[in-house]
């Protein structure tokens, strides 16, 4: 059993200068499953998959992958895959070159690489442009799915993204969101860091909520839903900005935690939809529009974090 | 150590390197240009004889008279005549003004020296036959030669006009002393070896010196060759070194601060390539790199420019040869890695590279050579370890010397590239792992 625990992470600290970047996080992964670590900028994600990475070490407790601390023991690395969140692939080669380049630091030779570029193209939908476009003429979604093979040359039981759909238009992130599927059934570990919430929906076995370098809370995207006990959404629109009554009127009927206002509109998370009439009530003449839906990702980690996912 | 991860950093560095624009110009255009650049203004013409630097004199009056001004054009007659293998020494003019107005003209640096002949000079002249002048010299120039040359040579034409005025008087007496040898002779007879003494002193007042003056060539220099060809191939080697500067301390500084600034660093930390490998693949990229304006200045030099090289490519001297420029190269290169690391960004790198290179260049005798840098200068070149590997190259590979003379030098040298090498590659080490 232990050995399908291929990331265990023990009360991680790090800290830069003065600042937590991580508070004693502690998590584990199984084999085959992805994890997503969900929150914003700043809530200690891309630092917590660095270590994984082994390119960061952490000041306090350790992070073992596949057996070993990937910081102290680079010959792990070899089963380690790492896509950043910036592409960093060197623009003047194509994503080929890029491809070979990596393969050889990884020890394996340009046929080899070749070989691997034939597989990965399958599977990422890497055509012509892959073998003969130099990266500076890449789309972003180009670039980020470049950057993916990259990681995957080597062929890592463990493959870990920092923001990999950052920037990418829809279509694009829905194509990296197929290739992270098929990726999943090739039996490869993922573990991927972002603050679209909707990754988290579509890609994650676990959603790891990450605040202020902590871990708030871990678990299926339903189970977290059902965890906050709200099923829907309530959108007010007003006609200009609430006044005071009409908000504590509100914060009685849903719950300081589940309300959150932007400029003229307000959030509400309730778990039952019949609180609609309430809430016209409670702003007699001012609502524009009232809109309803089912719960996100992104509003579990506002009940759970009061701030909201941008 | 892995071979093939060392192969992966080398072939990538060197596809970068050949598809940017940049590095070509740098490694190819610009050393050619400088090289030919340099030949063209600098290299002695092929087959003239050498110019000499010409001193230019105004000649002005302090009052304007008929008689100062006959005194003039006396004056500028014979300074005109002064010459060397066919060359004018001097160049002199009337000045058409005031004694000021000629000061300041010489201040605008228009001549070399104003020569004043004072009002009372023709009368000092005829009562005690007194050469008078007053000669201005501009100083402070970048050029001491010329001003000391300025000097020395209207300093020597007065004192030589003086004697010349003597001697014609000294001729001109014995002339009528000896028309009456016969008269003396009689009155007294012991006064017949004075006028023998007399008349041998009269026939070689004019011609009392033989002095020969002899060309001698630098040693290896073969004394018929012409010098233009070893001073091609003394700019050639020292365009290659400036070369190694430029791409070796600027070029791979960048290059080191812009990895670890758009973070590749990091990104190929996540591979499990050791430091070792990736800083061996960086300097043999580098080092293969280094070779294309070594073989640009090298071929260009030869055959457009007509360098005089002396080791031939089965030489044994050709291996000191190599061992020398890859020192260079490795020297350069390992300040630039080390620059580039203590830096945090590619626009740092390139201040403290220039800061490095500039006075290295100026002071090592790179763009001037060694032995006309004043003295105290001199010393820098002498201390400075690329400045010695570039002339124990020249020395070995256009001068056709050996290097036994200079062996403490050069090892001491051979021995700092070697000590930066190894602390450009443990801190390369220590700072990748301080990364973690």
């Amino acid at each position: 059993m232990i050995a399908d625990n291929v990331v265990v992470i023990e009360k991680v600290e790090k800290k830069f200068g003065d600042t937590y970047a991580l508070k004693g996080v502690s998590h584990v992964v199984k084999r085959e499953e992805i994890h997503v670590l969900l929150g914003p900028n700043g809530s200690g994600k891309s630092t917590l998959l660095k270590i994984l990475a082994g390119i960061l070490k952490p000041d306090k407790g350790r992070a073992v992958v596949l057996g070993k601390e990937p910081y102290l023991n680079p010959e792990v690395k070899k089963f380690i895959g790492y896509c950043p969140q910036e592409n960093l692939l060197y623009e003047s080669l194509t994503g080929f070159e890029n491809l070979v380049f990596y393969a050889g630091l990884y020890g394996l030779s340009p046929s080899q690489a070749k070989e691997r570029a034939r597989e990965l193209s399958e599977i990422l939908g890497l055509d012509e442009w892959f073998f003969r476009k130099k990266v500076k003429a890449y789309s972003g979604g180009m670039a980020k799915r470049a950057s993916l093979a990259v990681s995957l040359v080597h062929d890592p039981q463990v493959l870990i993204m920092d923001e990999p759909t950052s920037g990418l238009d829809p279509q694009a992130r829905r194509l990296l969101w197929d290739a992270v599927d098929k990726l999943r059934n090739e039996g490869k570990t993922v573990i991927l860091a972002t603050h679209i919430f909707e990754d988290a929906e579509v890609l994650a076995d676990k959603v790891v909520v990450m605040h202020k370098g902590r871990v708030v809370a871990v678990g299926g995207a339903g189970d977290l839903k059902r965890k906050i006990g709200c099923r829907y959404a309530l959108e007010l629109e007003f006609s200009r900005e609430p006044e005071k009554d009409v908000l504590a009127k509100l914060k009685k009927i849903a719950g300081e935690s589940r309300l959150l206002k932007v400029g003229n509109t307000i959030r509400l998370l309730v778990d039952d939809a019949s609180l609609i009439s309430k809430i016209e009530e409670a702003s007699p003449g001012k609502l524009l529009n009232l809109s309803v839906r089912r719960i996100s990702l992104g509003d579990v980690y506002f009940a759970l974090t009061g701030v909201e996912l941008k | 150590m892995r071979s093939r991860a060392v192969k992966a950093v080398l072939v990538k560095e060197l596809k970068i390197a050949l598809r940017s624009k940049v590095f070509l110009f740098w490694n190819i255009v610009f050393p050619i240009v400088l090289l030919t650049f340099m030949v063209l203004l600098f290299a002695p013409k092929p087959g003239a004889q050498r110019s000499y630097e010409t001193i230019n004199v105004a000649i002005v009056p302090e009052v304007r008279s008929d008689e100062l001004l006959k005194h003039y054009e006396e004056y500028k007659k014979y300074m005109n005549n002064f010459t060397v293998d066919g060359g004018n020494l001097i160049k002199a003019v009337l000045f058409n003004g005031t004694v000021d107005e000629a000061l300041l003209t010489l201040r605008n640096g228009s001549y070399n020296a104003v020569v004043v002949i004072p009002e009372d000079a023709p009368k000092a002249f005829e009562q005690n036959m007194t050469i008078k002048a007053r000669i201005y010299v501009l100083t402070g120039t970048p050029d001491p030669t010329t001003e000391q040359l300025a000097k020395t040579l209207l300093t020597s034409f007065f004192r030589e006009a003086g004697v010349y005025v003597s001697l014609g008087m000294f001729y001109a007496t014995s002339e009528k002393i000896l028309e009456k040898g016969e008269v003396l002779v009689a009155a007294d007879p012991e006064m017949g070896e004075v006028l023998a003494m007399l008349t041998k002193l009269k026939e070689s007042a004019w011609n009392n010196t033989d002095i020969e003056v002899l060309e001698v060539k630098p040693r290896m220099i073969e004394e018929t060759a012409e010098i233009r060809p070893y001073v091609i191939g003394w700019m050639t080697i020292s365009i290659i070194f400036i070369e190694y500067m430029w791409c070796g301390i600027l070029g791979a500084s960048r290059s080191i601060a812009d990895e670890f600034e758009k973070k590749h660093v990091e990104r190929i930390l996540t591979t499990n390539a050791s430091p070792w490998e990736l800083y061996l693949g960086y300097m043999l990229a580098n080092l293969i790199s280094l070779t294309i304006p070594t073989a640009a200045c090298l071929l260009w030099g030869d055959f457009t420019l007509g360098a005089k090289f002396t080791v031939g490519l089965f030489d044994v001297e050709l291996l000191y040869v190599i061992i020398l420029v890859a020192a260079g190269a490795i020297l350069t290169l390992s300040i630039g890695v080390l620059v580039g690391l203590l830096v945090r960004s590619a626009e740092t790198a390139s201040i403290i590279a220039n800061i490095i290179i500039w006075p290295t260049m100026m002071l090592g005798g790179f763009w001037i050579p060694k032995f006309m840098l004043p003295p105290y200068l001199r010393i820098f070149a002498e201390l400075n370890p690329l400045s010695v590997l570039m002339y124990a190259v020249v020395n070995v590979i256009s001068y056709g010397r050996g290097i036994g003379e200079y062996m403490t030098s050069i090892a001491a040298s051979l021995a700092i590239s070697i000590a930066l090498l190894a602390a450009s590659s443990l801190i390369y080490k220590k700072y990748i792992t301080k990364l973690l």
